[in-house]
């Protein structure tokens, strides 16, 4: 019994090669963290459908999320300055960016004209 | 526009503090940025939830509406890989850029986190380009492509901060049609980035 126990606690349990235990590791991969976020929006979202009338306690909920993003952008760029590697590169860094915007933009207006054309016909 | 330029600005200023090392070390632990991370997806589940303009358009749409943001994710994702060939990024890196679909702050997180703080920049720039172009080319794009175009091009800025001008220049029964699209689009972010950075 005292074998058994001590196989399924999760603090004496050593996880498997290869494999994450349920509970995740002290240095979890940034993968597991990411799944963690989107968890965290998911429930976010379910709060929020059920919150939907109290307005009062939703009205500081925009403003924090630009304080976050404030933050985290700023943090960012803290990182980036720090990065020769990426500062030296910021010219070819911006062209290449470009670039790809000019082609996600391109392809998504095309798709969207083939869409217009056979399904939104009437309204041009 | 405003919103953008006040994120550049803040994103500049820790490119200087960076720089010239005006920061403690506590701001630097990645930890710290990780739960700011949590707690804004936290907050923008709760913002996208609790939209009740959402969940009135879900009732009132005809399902072919899906189509619109349908059209965003595979007209990027073939744009982009077209791009990617002539560029020094590698597909995978690219279609996760333009995964972002201009929601530039969100995507240039994730994609920092998942694949270093290049990419991180690059997504940053793509896509507020991207932001910025749509606000630029929509009269154009409205009136000599099509209506449609306008939406497509904001990707998922289309509910919020290109919205005013796409519902100006393709008209307002368009703009039901773009908040869906937008709102489609955004909660897509964080899982297409994470899912294409994945392999």
């Amino acid at each position: 019994m005292a074998e058994w126990s001590k196989a399924r606690d999760s603090k004496s349990r050593r996880p498997l090669k290869g494999l994450e235990g349920s509970n995740p590791s002290p240095t979890a991969t940034s993968h597991t963290r990411m799944l963690l976020v989107l968890t965290l929006m998911a429930v976010g979202m379910l709060l929020g459908f059920l919150l939907r009338d109290r307005r009062g306690l939703l009205r500081s909920v925009d403003p924090s999320i630009s304080v976050a993003i404030f933050l985290l952008l700023f943090l960012l760029g803290v990182s980036v300055g720090k990065n020769e590697v990426i500062m030296s590169h910021l010219d070819t860094l911006g062209v290449q960016a470009l670039v790809l915007s000019v082609g996600a933009v391109t392809g998504s207006v095309l798709a969207a004209f083939i869409v217009q054309k056979i399904y939104f016909r009437r309204d041009g | 526009m405003k919103n953008s330029l006040i994120i550049v600005g803040f994103f500049v200023l820790g490119i200087v503090a960076g720089l010239y090392q005006l920061l403690p070390a506590v701001f630097l632990e990645s930890d710290f940025s990780m739960y700011a991370l949590y707690i804004l997806m936290f907050l923008v589940g709760i913002s996208v939830g609790s939209d009740k303009k959402a969940w009135e358009v879900l009732k009132t749409v005809k399902v072919k509406i899906v189509l619109v943001p349908l059209a965003v994710v595979l007209g990027t994702g073939i744009g982009v890989t077209l791009v990617s060939f002539f560029i020094d990024i590698g597909l995978r890196q690219s279609l996760a850029v333009g995964a972002g679909f201009g929601y530039y702050s969100l995507s240039s997180i994730f994609i920092t986190r998942l694949h270093g703080e290049e990419l991180g920049v690059i997504a940053l720039i793509c896509n507020i380009c991207r932001e910025i172009g749509t606000l630029l080319l929509t009269p154009l794009l409205a009136r000599y492509v099509c209506k449609l175009a306008p939406i497509a091009a904001g990707g998922a800025t289309a509910m919020d901060t290109t919205l005013p001008i796409i519902t100006k220049f393709s008209g307002k029964e368009y703009a039901i049609i773009a908040i869906f699209s937008g709102i489609v689009l955004t909660v897509l972010v964080p899982f297409l980035v994470t899912f294409i950075l994945q392999f």
